[in-house]
């Protein structure tokens, strides 16, 4: 006997944008598993051909208004490679600190309005507000933290306005850092008890064996730079990306899908930095990592709640030292003179590595751009995860099964708007 | 507070929506914060996918009219996204254009200046790295093992909201700013509607709210235009008056100048005040009325200056410009 159901959710809502996902089960196994992802990034690499080297990181900043920082950055990193433009470490301070506030309002975003949930097994924030109110009103809080320091090195917190090849066009005081201070010693506080609290959800248990990849330090758990490696065997500069990595084009989407050359699937985001970055975490966030019950590696991608908090955690503490350490630099920006060449940037966007290639003419034009958001490099573990996930749980009644897949999703914090938009989840069962 | 005597009135229903956009919109309700909880206090969110779990066959259920007001970001690019923006017309008394992708068409307007074919293959096909050897491209009908899969088509043409239904008011701004938000939630709800497809921030110029505004000379000049990444800028004069080409005279305020207290200037999110059509030909007028000079050459060949002047004009506005697009070639 032979039977087909299929289960249809026309959006999967709480991620960042939508898309669509379809699983197939036949005879008891999943045998396909399809991301599809409708908006593709409003084709920004089409239309930044004859554009200026210096609106780049303006314009690419509007491919994701919960990530502008980290589109700012790997831009202005890229431009300043085309232009060979020396950045002073102030200014790198800078814009570490600017970074550290968009990790904090991002991951306090997902974690308390869009991922909470469903552990606690509610439809939405707004929901779990009714029951919770101390819990929303936490991380909204949290997350304003994370909005005020962006705020106060940029203008703004979605699409800040002060970064520019070069540097800033202005750079704070010491004495303006001092209100934020206070705040962030708020927020490193209800960091911790975010950790505590995440650590105490029920995860199920499911583990993979992932590659990850993320970005890598010598001296800092790295955020605007650092080698390309991986927990097996990667290990490049940032300039070499393109050797290492492919992006296929799939007809059922209309992103792309990224994949290592010969090796396939891979992971990047808040679980890749805290496997391969973990012992450049600052004290607090380590030993906060382990009271919630997180050792030096963790395989469980439910569990990349917790690590999300602790990474909160590790952006306030850094956040904090930035700041004492600061010295304002002597001036906010050196002079850049475009000139042709090909330059790179890749950073850690809050979801993951986010790399950018801009070709620029003598006089300053883009002729080619090339951006791979992390959402596109985490769309082929995605499925194989949706894969192994199911597969054990086939059973499970359908209304069930589809809330579980879309958590699993959740899990990757999906920027579709990054990648897409628009997602339907179909079990089509025989 | 609330008055457990009295039957609970009903809450107005409101949706949101987003189309070809980055989420800032979005990002920049929920930045309401404190506020945002007040909101959703007062009214009843019956349509959010980002952050709710109602789907599209919950508001093909309503009634029409259902909802009093629907704030839809995001240009129109997509079939799905022209299809979304007629049913939530349908549904909704009031339909809001919110941010400047619905208002002009936004950043993600840039891309009329090519077609959608050139853009294709370049990004599916032609960028390095990507390995398509057989030129796919997205499909909007794909088989797989016999089950067929459907995308969105793509439009040739990027659209802002009005040109694809009937608008009622507009929020300004990539994104709108907390206050013009807070502003114009009030002004809906207390029903004292203002005129119909009025854009809901002050209809004057963004110089008018400027902090620089006393620094501007009374007959503004220049014989040069600098470009930022050139120059030191002064973080106290006018940025015009420094040869900067700031978009301010030519642009709505309500943002009270934010990116110029930031030392940026103006790039003209806000769009245009009521009395223009198009926001990147008020721009240019605006420039050579203070380029100091009567010599056709010379004028010429400071206008030069301004690199890539589609781009910086009618950065947020070039599908609702008179032009709309660059025109195709002839075949």
């Amino acid at each position: 006997m032979s039977r087909t159901r299929t289960i249809k959710v026309d959006y999967l809502a709480r991620v960042e944008g939508e898309g669509a996902m379809y699983v197939r089960v036949r005879g008891g196994r999943v045998t396909d598993v399809q991301l599809r992802i409708f908006e593709p990034p409003r084709f920004f690499e089409g239309f930044l051909r004859g554009r200026r080297f210096s609106e780049a990181p303006d314009i690419t900043a509007r491919i994701c208004g919960i990530c502008p920082v980290a589109y700012q950055m790997s831009a202005v990193q890229a431009m300043e490679d085309v232009c060979a433009v020396p950045v002073d470490p102030q200014v790198r301070a800078l814009r570490r600190l600017l970074y550290c506030g968009e990790w904090i309002e991002s991951h306090a975003l997902h974690i308390y309005l869009l991922h909470a949930p469903d552990f606690l097994g509610y439809e939405s924030a707004v929901h779990l507000a009714k029951d919770h109110p101390a819990i929303v009103e936490r991380g909204l809080r949290l997350k304003k933290a994370g909005n005020d320091l962006m705020t106060l090195l940029g203008g703004r917190a979605v699409h800040p306005i002060n970064v520019r090849v070069g540097g800033f066009y202005r750079v704070p005081t010491r004495r303006e850092l001092v209100p934020v201070t206070e705040q962030l010693k708020w927020a490193r506080d209800a960091a911790l008890e975010t950790a505590r609290w995440t650590g105490t959800l029920e995860f199920p248990h499911y583990e993979q064996d992932y590659e990850f990849v993320a970005l890598s330090h010598p001296d800092e758990y790295a955020i605007t730079e650092g080698r390309l490696v991986s927990n097996q065997g990667l290990d490049i500069a940032v300039r070499e990306y393109e050797e290492h990595f492919v992006e296929e084009h799939i007809p059922y989407s209309n992103a792309l899908h990224s994949s290592l050359k010969d090796r396939g699937a891979y992971l990047v985001g808040p679980l890749a930095r805290y496997n391969l970055n973990f012992d450049r975490l600052s004290p607090l966030a380590r030993e906060a990592a382990r009271a919630a019950g997180l050792g030096p590696t963790c395989r469980n991608p439910f569990q990349s709640i917790v690590v999300r908090s602790v990474e909160i955690l590790y952006a306030c503490d850094e956040a904090l030292r930035l700041i004492a350490q600061y010295v304002p630099p002597e001036r906010p920006s050196v002079e850049v003179v475009p000139r042709a060449g090909t330059g790179y940037g890749c950073t850690e966007a809050p979801r993951g590595i986010l790399y950018h290639r801009y070709t620029v003419d003598d006089a300053g034009f883009i002729t080619d751009a090339k951006i791979v958001p992390p959402t596109a490099q985490n769309q082929k573990a995605i499925e194989a995860d949706l894969r192994a996930f199911v597969d054990p749980r086939i059973d499970l009644p359908e209304e069930t099964l589809t809330w579980q897949c879309e958590q699993a999703i959740r899990n990757y914090d999906p920027c579709i708007s990054c990648a897409t938009h628009f997602l339907a989840l179909r079990v089509d069962r025989e | 507070m609330a008055d457990t005597a009295a039957p609970a009135a009903v809450k107005p229903k409101v949706a949101f929506y987003w189309c070809a956009s980055c989420g800032g919109c979005e990002e920049a309700v929920v930045d309401l914060a404190e506020a945002i909880l007040d909101v959703v206090g007062a009214v009843d969110i019956a349509f959010w996918p980002v952050a709710l779990d109602f789907k599209r066959h919950d508001v093909e259920a309503m009634d029409d009219g259902a909802l009093l007001a629907s704030f839809v970001n995001g240009a129109i690019r997509t079939t799905e996204q022209a299809e979304m923006a007629l049913l939530l017309r349908q549904k909704s008394q009031l339909l809001i254009a919110f941010g400047a992708c619905a208002h002009l068409g936004g950043i993600p307007g840039l891309a009329n200046l090519w077609d959608r074919e050139s853009i294709f293959r370049q990004v599916y096909a032609e960028s390095p790295s990507t390995v398509n050897p057989e030129g796919t491209l997205p499909q909007t009908r794909s088989e797989e093992d016999g089950r067929r899969l459907t995308l969105p088509g793509f439009y040739d043409t990027v659209r802002s909201l009005d040109q694809v239904v009937p608008v009622d008011y507009y929020l300004p701004g990539c994104p709108p700013t907390p206050k013009i938000i807070v502003q114009a939630v009030q002004t809906l709800l207390s029903g004292a509607l203002p005129p119909q497809g009025m854009v809901l921030a002050p209809d004057r110029a963004l110089c008018d709210e400027c902090p620089r505004k006393d620094t501007r000379p009374e007959k503004l000049t220049t014989s040069e235009f600098k470009r930022p990444h050139q120059v030191l800028i002064d973080e106290t004069t006018c940025l015009l008056a420094q040869g900067l080409l700031c978009m301010g005279p030519a642009t709505r305020a309500g943002c009270e100048a934010l990116c110029v207290r930031g030392n940026m200037p103006c790039s003209g999110c806000f769009g245009p005040t009521s009395r223009v059509r198009d926001h990147g030909g008020k721009a240019l007028s605006a420039i050579a009325s203070i380029v100091a000079s009567n010599d056709t050459g010379e004028i010429e060949r400071i206008l030069a200056q301004v690199p890539d002047p589609i781009g910086t004009l009618y950065r947020y506005s070039l599908p609702s410009s008179l032009l709309r697009r660059r025109r195709r070639e002839a075949a």
